[in-house]
């Protein structure tokens, strides 16, 4: 809880979730153990999830401490086309996780999409995000 | 245009309120558009049959708060051909929100 709020109430350009530096809020866990221990099982602190080939490493063991909580999630495309997709298995893992999660998603935003990205991760027949607030699409021109 | 086109057959959605749509098309008769509170689009209307399209959605997005057009407007007027096409557009809005 107090960790939690520390993140929350802490400058963003150091400790905020979503804030410039990406990684910042995971060195929490590396304090000490005590601290660890709470952060990994605090749910919220793993709910905003940004995937991209720069941080996609860090996907799955989100989601997975994000346990059942509603996500925030961020996809950049950028370098991940039907091209490349195969050097980057770890993304494929995530993505695929992550459209096993979709349920649970509250805000989902996709940038740089192109065709074959967004075909691939929302492939027809419908995919069901009954808890989805907010989206947003940005394709790539 | 893209061939990306977000619509009920791409996503089942039922409590989705804020939506931004990029440079994408929207399936403007999909009924998940009248829970909606903000909507931003840019890049999606092209056509002055598309801006037809969407002015006749607009009224049913009852619930609609925010309307951000982005740069669609200022899109349209860059095309020559389509200069009267902002007029049109600006005009119809205009009116639609004008008590």
């Amino acid at each position: 809880m107090y960790i939690k709020d520390a993140v929350t109430l802490g400058p963003k350009e150091k400790y905020g979730i979503n804030g410039a530096s990406r990684h910042a809020w995971i060195k929490l866990t590396q304090v000490f153990r005590l601290w660890r221990d709470i952060a990994i099982c605090a749910p919220n602190l793993w709910s905003g999830i940004r995937i991209s080939k720069r941080n996609y490493k860090w996907a799955n063991a989100m989601l997975q401490r994000s346990q059942h909580t509603f996500l925030n999630v961020h996809v950049n495309f950028v370098g991940f086309t039907r091209r490349t997709r195969g050097k980057y298995k770890d993304i494929d893992t995530a993505l695929s996780i992550l459209e096993a999660n979709l349920g649970r998603c509250k805000a989902l935003s996709l940038y740089n999409v192109r065709s074959a990205g967004f075909g691939e991760f929302f492939p027809p027949p419908n995919h069901y995000a009954p808890q989805l607030h907010t989206f947003r699409i940005f394709v790539a021109i | 245009m893209n061939s990306i086109v977000l619509s009920e057959n791409t996503l089942n959605v039922s409590a989705l309120r804020r939506l931004t749509l990029i440079a994408s098309e929207l399936d403007w008769t999909s009924s998940f558009l009248r829970g909606l509170t903000h909507l931003k689009i840019g890049g999606c209307i092209s056509e002055p049959s598309d801006a037809r399209i969407f002015l006749r959605a607009l009224p049913e997005i009852t619930l609609l708060e925010s309307l951000d057009l982005d740069d669609t407007i200022e899109f349209a007027s860059a095309v020559p051909s389509h200069q009267y096409f902002r007029t049109f557009l600006f005009g119809a809005i205009w009116s639609l929100f004008d008590p």
